[in-house]
């Protein structure tokens, strides 16, 4: 009788194709702001937010804080204000917290017995999936190396840092039923390597049809591991997408000349490519498209030679996760100054 | 190699790598114990003549019952000194790091999970203290005393007792108290606790009395003591206050006290209101329970320093008391200190009793009955005025010893001493110094009052640090 309400159940939620649904959802925490007349701020405010089966989240934001919230609330481990919050057809209550089977939330580094090596580990958390125990340990192992972590299969886990912890958590996440696994952990650096193997994780996650969401400060993890992303600012959600969207709406730059003349050459350039907008980061000059300039590489050069210069490297602009979020955030900055500059004319 | 770890064997590995290394480790430990307390035996063997031969006989009788009773005490405080060390893995503490969390999300139940840990530290206990004490035994057989086999269980069943309460009260621990190092605090506490409670209960009466516990049935009869239902009172209230709370939150990812420390800049403040009181709470619980933390930190820290300033003291005060020789005793504020190192004066002043003497003044009264310090022939000796006569010269006090050896010659010890040979009238005694002082002057005791300060002031820092690590 058990068993066939469990199987009823599992029929049900594999049905389920929107897996969270956040609306005008806001936070009890707020800001308490000392030395200034603003009231209290609340963290959160107005997020709306809609994840579907095999979706792959990025929560971008500057504050970590404010990612780290977010996906709290999203997973029931904190209580919430006002709005709404659905996890797999499942209303959550505001303030009480309630056990989600379809969830896994990932907060930190410290699940992972250290007494054990990673495979070791990872066998002892599959145990109770009814796989033979050598095939299971060969595609785990296999699965290790293929995510570029074989290096690390047979090191105590208590050698390892906090960010391979918390990727080998993942890992084990992924080979879990959960339909939702949230990765909230945004203060940690993942460095490359480790960032390619949460991408191929996700990707592992994503085709069993179970959704990730993951809280980073790190654009190049969106761009590797997710299928959408969100950027959270000033406790709002101010871009929500696909990530392949971002990158062709938002990151204007077209292309990147590298030379140690760079600062000279933005002067020379800057009157012979009217539309475009060209500024300096380090020894590379970015130029970004500003009024539907063309952009077209060879008349570039033609231009940059026409104007005596020689760069060392010409690179179109492949359209990166992170010059994106950084013109959302300018956009956003931007708008933010409008209002209280304009006020004083009394233009509204 | 497959890896084919269940629950339940982790959990008998406890805190090591590998199954096998756990149980050579488990056996060494035992064997540690065994030697520990034979160690420990002979040691005491060496301050057998003082205050501890009439207050803890029953540790320094020449019977098998003193190396159990010391191993069975020995037994636990190495293992509370154990679940201290290995505290992360052996009780409910995974579970507040969501180790369990993860396991459950993995198709793990966590009842059996909870019954599995409690099989597995209940195996391991009985594992090492079973084998502790066969090898205790084993070494005594080396000293051919009488073996009487019939306090063999109740001593194996009152130590295995103790450890039991110590390792439930410890499972609570875990689960209630939020950081590590305030839980070895409180697990170091219980210990104290538990020998209070045996002290009221009337259990150490039984258990100190050789006779009685010969029959085990002495320690069910509640008439002599009821340590043993209120052990079992406490063991299932622990038991099953640890089972429910384990099952409740091994399935809520449980945010740890510190976990917006790295995310939250430490000018920024977060605020949440209380819906039941209305009250406004910051959402950084660790500066609280680092303030907790830091109370039993102190705590901690000044017994150190005082236990050193302590021991250096005493050492001061050993080396002054050896080094007062014939005619240059030394006195503070008029009070000879005399390591009295004969029963000639029992039961005034017993063999290796600290005895105080009041240094004699010129307006000082020296009465029958008095026992004075004098010296005769560059000799000190201690005796009795037992009569006073007066002649030209002065008074003349007749003086004899109290206590007779058997065998010798009454009233050989009698003298006639007059008053310029007198130093010092006998005022009080400290049976519990002059132990101390015969233990400081053994070879351990050197070691210990020595060796140990030293140790302390070298490594203090590394003690402390260790202790206040977080979680």
């Amino acid at each position: 009788m058990k068993r066939s309400k469990k199987k009823q159940r599992q029929l049900k939620l594999s049905a389920v194709e929107t897996v969270l649904q956040m609306e005008g959802l806001s936070s009890k925490e707020y800001f308490h702001l000392e030395d200034t007349d603003q009231g209290p701020q609340r963290v959160l405010m107005d997020i709306n937010l809609t994840v579907k089966r095999s979706e792959s989240w990025g929560i971008y934001g500057r504050s970590a804080f404010d990612i780290k919230l977010l996906l709290e609330i999203i997973a029931n481990i904190k209580p919430y204000h006002g709005g709404r919050c659905v996890l797999v057809e499942l209303g959550m209550m505001r303030s009480k917290r309630v056990i989600l089977e379809h969830v896994f939330y990932i907060g930190g580094s410290t699940m992972l017995y250290n007494n054990m090596n990673v495979l070791e580990y990872l066998m002892f958390a599959t145990a109770k999936q009814k796989f033979d125990s050598v095939y299971r340990q060969e595609s785990i192992f296999e699965f290790l190396i293929n995510v570029g972590l074989g290096h690390i299969s047979l090191t105590p886990i208590r050698m390892l840092t906090k960010e391979e912890k918390a990727v080998i958590t993942l890992l084990a996440a992924a080979y879990s039923n959960s339909i939702i696994t949230v990765f909230n952990v945004p203060e940690y650096q993942f460095n490359e390597t480790l960032s390619l193997a949460i991408g191929k994780i996700s990707k592992l996650i994503t085709k069993k049809k179970n959704a990730l969401i993951l809280g980073t400060k790190n654009p190049f993890l969106i761009e590797n591991a997710c299928s959408h992303t969100a950027y959270i600012t000033d406790g709002e959600l101010i871009y929500k997408g696909l990530v392949k969207d971002l990158r062709l709406d938002y990151d204007m730059i077209l292309f990147i000349i590298k030379d140690k003349n760079a600062a000279d050459m933005l002067q020379s350039l800057a009157d012979r490519l009217p539309g475009h907008e060209l500024s300096i980061d380090g020894d590379r000059l970015l130029i970004s498209d500003r009024g539907g300039a063309k952009s077209d590489p060879l008349q570039l050069y033609e231009t940059i030679i026409e104007a005596g210069f020689a760069p060392q490297c010409i690179k179109v602009n492949p359209k990166t996760v992170q010059n994106a979020y950084e013109e959302i955030g300018r956009l956003h900055d931007l708008q933010k100054q409008l209002p209280q500059q304009g006020a004083p004319a009394g233009v509204h | 190699m497959i890896y084919k770890s269940n629950y339940l064997s982790k959990e008998l590995r406890q805190g090591y790598t590998e199954n096998r290394i756990g149980i050579k480790r488990k056996i060494a430990f035992a064997l540690f114990l065994g030697l520990i307390s034979f160690a420990i035996f002979f040691l005491l063997q060496t301050v057998r003549q003082s205050v501890l031969s009439d207050t803890i006989p029953e540790v320094l009788q020449p019977s098998y019952f003193s190396t159990m009773y010391i191993y069975i005490h020995i037994a636990l405080v190495f293992n509370t000194l154990y679940f201290i060390i290995y505290y992360e893995s052996l009780f409910f503490d995974e579970i507040k790091r969501n180790s369990w969390y993860l396991l459950v999300k993995m198709g793990y139940n966590p009842v059996v999970m909870i019954f599995s840990k409690l099989f597995a530290l209940l195996v391991s206990i009985v594992f090492i203290y079973s084998i502790g004490f066969a090898f205790t035994f084993f070494l005594t057989v080396f000293l051919k005393y009488y073996l009487v086999l019939a306090y063999f269980p109740a001593l194996y069943l009152t130590g295995l007792i103790d450890l039991i309460i110590i390792a439930t009260i410890s499972m609570i621990i875990s689960l209630f108290i939020k950081t590590v190092t305030n839980a070895r605090y409180f697990i170091s506490f219980s210990i104290v606790l538990l020998m209070l409670l045996k002290k009221l209960s009337g259990h150490y009466t039984v258990l100190s009395n050789r006779v009685s516990m010969q029959y085990l049935y002495n320690l069910f009869d509640l008439n002599r003591t009821k340590f043993l239902p209120i052990a079992t009172i406490i063991i299932l209230i622990c038991v099953f206050v640890g089972i429910t709370r384990a099952r409740n939150i091994s399935k809520y990812y449980n945010l740890p006290y510190d976990s917006y420390d790295d995310v939250l800049p430490s000018d920024v403040k977060v605020m949440v209101t209380d819906v039941r009181t209305g009250l406004k709470k910051s959402i950084d619980n660790s500066e609280r329970i680092a303030r907790r933390g830091k109370i039993l930190d102190v705590a901690f820290t000044t017994f150190l320093v005082l236990f050193i300033i302590a021991v250096l003291s005493f050492n001061v005060v050993i080396l002054v008391i050896n080094a007062s020789t014939f005619g240059r005793e030394f006195s503070v504020r008029g009070v000879i200190p005399y390591i009295f190192k004969s029963s000639s004066m029992e039961p005034a002043i017993m063999l290796n009793d600290l005895a105080y003497f009041k240094k004699l003044e010129d307006d000082d009264n020296i009465n029958v009955g008095h026992i004075i310090l004098f010296e005769e022939d560059n000799t000190n000796y201690v005796e009795r005025v037992f009569d006073i006569t007066r002649d030209t010269t002065g008074y003349t006090f007749h003086v004899d010893i109290d206590n007779y050896p058997p065998m010798s010659q009454p009233e050989a010890m009698v003298k006639a001493v007059s008053r310029d040979m007198v130093i010092g009238i006998y005022s009080s005694r400290n049976r519990w110094l002059g132990a101390l002082i015969l233990f400081a002057n053994t070879i351990f005791g050197r070691l210990f009052f020595l060796l140990i300060p030293g140790i302390l002031l070298f490594y203090y820092k590394p003690i402390t640090e260790k202790l206040s690590r977080k979680t």
